[in-house]
């Protein structure tokens, strides 16, 4: 099982990820649904998502292009690849089994 | 899944403008939002800055992230285009079927030949022996004025103590030793060697163990085999371990086998026994019988280790009774054993190595000037392309791709070149060519074969390339694609090149052939058509005295002699070009008898000797069945011993006078010269005849016989016809077996095979030589048809023109012929200042010609333009028969 701090950072790669399933986004919006979706409890630094952006772009998961914002502005959108998609159903069920393994001691019955 | 491109690379922003730019949109909208939840700019700005982290590291990170994302898709790109260029190549080269056949076979012969004589290169000369710190073992030899000699038993123990040397032994080989198991005697190599033997190469065995000192003493008898003989006489079988063996008429134990690796040539020992040296071997002075080898010191030279042994030698020749030598003029050398066993083989393989060379580039000039002719049929084609955008650099990458895909096909066909050829060097190479029966088609080889190619096809490729990739883009397309007729320059020099190249290797190959041709045709000094001789050892158990010994060699004579369709049989202690030697300083009475007394062979020879072997006698007599123990002891000398002890007096003079051989433990015996005879090649038909004096067998003196193992060669001389030597081996073994059934023949060859051995060296350069040259010939030919058909493909309309104006067919052959003849020509002179300069380097290996042999130029030069006109002729006759309306028509 990975350590904890794999397990985090796996966490927020899977959340970009599965943000990026319903469409493309930018990362501002990427930063906004998340804080919206998880209540601000996920209080990460917004920033710390770009590094992770970059990542996953240089390993493929992620491909990305410049468009134009609602507001009219550029921006560089980010679309999740088939290779992104395998990767997110890999962390997915990582995440499962860790919250099997972990629920139990943590949330007794 | 396919990554779309997305930024065209005009488009590409670097990494750091990507990263601000979309740093700086995150921060402007965070900003913008709380200033709709109702902060001012200055405070929605800090917060949002805050929110955000620390931004420097966060886009440093980024960037670290963006630039390697850039250069894997940078990699990734490449990688497609090179597929897709070797793709294009298949597509090409499947297309153009001719073109590719004509230059895969050219290449496949150039790399082939190239990768077999690498191999054998390797495997011989350049992988170091499979010994650990091979480096460290060396051959030690005492000198006489700088005259290196074998050592004696008391110079071994001397060098022995020598701190410069961490291992010292002793070995004398035995090329005639007996095995037998079971009931057939079976003659092998065998080596009696001193317990350290083993610890001086290193080598542990591979089953058992080897002898120690404590075994290394008379009446052990213990033995060490090869993996050789293991494989060939006990099928690997392990059970072999103290098995008993019969050798040299003596039970022994096998106490163990070493590995693969001691086999070092075809022809090396197969059996080891210890040296057992007696106590009196410590003052035997005089018998230089030995080889001694040693493991240096980690660090020490091989002349500190010479000079440090020197006192040892100097100290050991004050006890010689007839020194006359200064103590200065003791030296000793110390050579590399790896020299001494690669020898002149390494110079041998270098020079075939670059005479391979040479038709490699021959075949990358062939084919060069094929894709030089592809490239002017392509204009069109790379035109367009260039018009599509691609650069100079893209089109000469593709380019260049295909020339790299065209050389790995002609590497993969060269292994099978290699192999068909690595069996033809082993076959026609001499047996004592260390390892190279270890030259395999290895992971080394397929290396340096790959190398090659992709040097060939940088060499044959690359200005093809830079050519057809020249942006001529708007003439080439007006042109309709025929290509320009003006830039025609770079074919015919490229044909002065390998005319050049030709003539060079021909040249050499030809002096290396007539070297072969005139030692082939040398006088041995004897007939050696239908003689067989065999060597016989008489075991010292059952044959001790000398009466005895030379009572069964008189009586195997005899028993020879009595063979149907044997016409003469005699006896000698070593039959000329068989390899072995004895010598013995030799000195006439008239002078002192000193060091500086003269070497001579030494020879102990039955009556009839001269006659059977056709040897001439000049005067005096042959020895006769009367010069027996109980006679004057005589002597008969060849013409060169003669002039070298008599100088002043007619060779045939020298009867009656007297010599003595030199002992340096006893005072001098003279015998009185009875014959004089004519010279033999004794050591190598390309050696200069030895001076030679032979003794009546049954005079040899008795301490000779244990020395020389009480050793003979029985000679029987049969029909002069091809083969009857060796129908002689049977018979001749039964008529031994009725003196003495337990004596195997050793060493059963005719005198033809040490002819065919002695120019075993010549042989291989013939064939090889001959082979390559006649590669490079047929490859130069190839070339000067390409680019004559070439030239009357380009001229047809020229030709037509004229033609239809009035010339006659004579003067199109002569147009033809002087535009074909110019470059090769020019490669002629080129090639032979080429073979000038470059012949002298094979000096050592030629005999009776020189370096700068005017016939062999003459002839090479003679051959390669008959072989031109050949090639051009075809051409050349289309040309003269060019229909001028068909050609006026065609433009």
């Amino acid at each position: 099982m990975p350590s904890v701090k794999d397990r985090l950072h796996g966490t927020l790669d899977a959340l970009v990820l599965k943000t990026l399933t319903f469409g493309p986004r930018h990362g501002y919006a990427i930063v906004q649904w998340l804080r919206e979706q998880t209540n601000d409890a996920l209080s990460v630094e917004e920033g710390s998502v770009y590094p992770a952006l970059y990542r996953m772009e240089r390993d493929g998961w992620i491909d990305s292009d410049w468009g134009t914002s609602e507001l009219g502005r550029k921006a560089k959108f980010y679309q999740i690849t088939d290779k992104g998609r395998r990767q997110l159903r890999a962390e997915t069920k990582e995440f499962a089994s860790f919250v099997a393994a972990v629920a139990p001691l943590l949330l007794p019955a | 899944m396919t990554r779309r491109p997305r930024w065209p690379r005009f488009f590409r922003t670097s990494v750091q403008d990507e990263v601000e730019g979309e740093l700086a949109f995150h921060l402007e909208m965070a900003t913008r939002e709380l200033m709709e939840q109702g902060m001012s700019r200055a405070n929605a700005r800090v917060e949002a800055e805050r929110r955000f982290g620390d931004s420097s590291s966060i886009n440093a990170q980024c960037r670290r992230y963006g630039e390697e994302r850039d250069r894997r898709a940078n990699r990734a790109e490449y990688r497609h285009e090179l597929q897709q260029d070797v793709a294009f190549a298949l597509r090409q080269l499947a297309r153009a079927r001719s073109f590719t056949a004509v230059a895969g076979v050219t290449l496949a012969l150039g790399i082939g030949a190239t990768a077999a004589v690498f191999s054998a290169l390797d495997a011989v000369a350049l992988r170091p022996l499979p010994y650990p710190d091979a480096d460290r073992i060396v051959n030690v030899q005492p000198t006489r004025k700088g005259q290196p000699t074998d050592p004696s038993p008391p110079e071994f123990f001397a060098f022995r103590g020598v701190p410069a040397f961490e291992h010292m032994a002793a070995a004398v080989l035995q090329a005639g030793t007996t095995m037998r198991i079971g009931d057939v005697p079976e003659m092998i190599t065998g080596a009696h060697v001193s317990a350290d033997y083993f610890a001086v190469f290193g080598v542990h065995p591979l089953i058992g163990r080897t002898f120690t000192t404590e075994e290394d003493v008379p009446g052990s008898n213990v033995a060490v085999i090869s993996y050789r003989l293991w494989m060939n006489h006990f099928n690997g079988d392990r059970g072999v371990l103290n098995r008993r063996v019969e050798i040299d008429g003596t039970p022994h134990i096998i106490l163990g086998v070493m590995p693969p690796s001691f086999d070092l040539t075809r022809g090396s020992e197969d059996i080891w026994t210890p040296i057992a040296f007696l106590p009196d071997d410590a003052t035997k002075y005089g018998e230089h019988y030995l080889r001694v080898i040693a493991r240096l010191r980690g660090g020490v030279t091989l002349e500190q280790a010479a000079a440090a042994t020197v006192p040892a030698e100097r100290e050991l020749s004050t006890h010689l009774t007839y020194r006359t030598l200064s103590l200065t003029d003791y030296g000793v050398v110390v050579h590399r054993y790896r020299d001494g066993l690669v020898g002149d083989y390494q110079s041998l393989l270098l020079v075939l190595l670059g005479a391979v060379s040479f038709v490699l580039l021959i075949a990358c000039g062939n084919v060069a000037n094929l894709l030089l002719a592809r490239g002017s049929a392509r204009t069109k084609e790379l035109a367009i392309r260039a018009a599509l955008g691609a650069g100079r650099g893209r089109i000469v990458r593709q380019l260049l791709t295909e020339s790299l895909v065209l050389a790995v096909a002609g590497a993969v066909g060269g292994l099978v070149v290699a192999y068909a050829l690595q069996r033809v060097i082993l076959a026609v190479s001499p047996e004592d060519v260390p390892r190279l029966d270890h030259a395999r088609i290895d992971a080394r080889v397929l290396a340096f074969t790959l190398g090659v190619s992709v040097l060939a096809a940088l060499v044959f490729g690359l200005v093809p390339a830079l050519r057809s990739a020249r942006p001529h883009l708007q003439q080439t397309l007006r042109e309709g694609g025929r290509g320009s007729l003006t830039r025609d320059r770079l074919r015919p020099i490229l044909v002065a090149a390998e005319v050049a190249l030709a003539i060079t290797l021909l040249v050499g190959s030809g002096l290396l052939i007539r070297s072969a041709w005139l030692m082939e045709h040398v006088d041995p000094g004897f007939d050696p058509r239908g003689v067989l001789t065999a060597r016989l050892i008489l075991p010292a158990a059952r044959y001790q005295t000398a009466a005895q010994v030379t009572r069964a060699y008189g009586a195997i004579r005899d028993e020879a002699a009595r063979i149907p369709g044997v016409q003469a049989a005699a006896l000698t202690s070593v039959a000329p070009l068989s390899g072995s030697s004895m010598q013995s300083s030799v000195e006439s009475k008239e002078r002192t008898i000193d060091d500086k007394s003269p070497q001579a062979n030494l020879r102990f020879a039955s009556s009839g000797y001269f006659a059977a072997m056709h040897i001439p006698v000049l005067a005096g007599r042959d020895i006769a069945a009367t010069d027996n123990a109980s006679a004057p002891d005589v002597v008969v000398i060849n013409e060169a011993l003669a002039k070298l002890l008599w100088p002043n007096i007619d060779p045939r003079d020298a009867i009656g006078h007297e010599l003595a051989g030199v002992s340096r433990t006893k005072a001098p015996e003279y015998r009185a010269v009875v014959g004089v005879v004519a010279n033999v090649h004794e050591s190598g038909l390309d050696d200069k005849p030895a001076p030679e004096f032979y003794m009546p067998y049954e005079q040899t003196p008795d301490l000779m016989w244990p020395l020389i193992q009480r050793s003979l060669v029985v000679v029987v001389r049969g029909p002069s016809t091809e083969g009857s030597a060796e129908a002689l081996v049977k018979p001749l073994s039964r008529a031994v077996a009725r003196v003495d059934p337990s004596l195997p023949l050793t060493e059963a060859k005719s005198m033809n095979y040490f002819m065919r051995a002695s120019l075993a060296t010549a042989r291989m350069n013939t064939v090889l030589l001959s082979l390559l040259g006649g590669i490079a010939l047929v490859l130069a030919m190839v070339g000067i048809y390409g680019v004559v058909s070439y030239f009357v493909n380009q001229h047809v309309h020229e030709i037509g023109v004229r033609l239809a104006l009035g010339a006659t067919p004579l003067l199109i052959w002569r147009f033809v012929m002087r535009r074909g003849l110019a470059p090769i020509i020019a490669g002629l002179v080129l090639g032979i200042t080429l073979s000038l300069a470059t012949t002298s380097l094979l000096r050592q290996q030629l005999y009776g010609v020189s370096a700068h042999d005017p016939l062999t130029l003459f002839g090479v030069g003679a051959l390669l333009l008959v072989i031109a006109v050949i090639a051009m002729y075809v051409p050349a006759r289309r040309a003269m028969r060019v229909a001028p309306i068909i050609a006026l028509n065609e433009s």
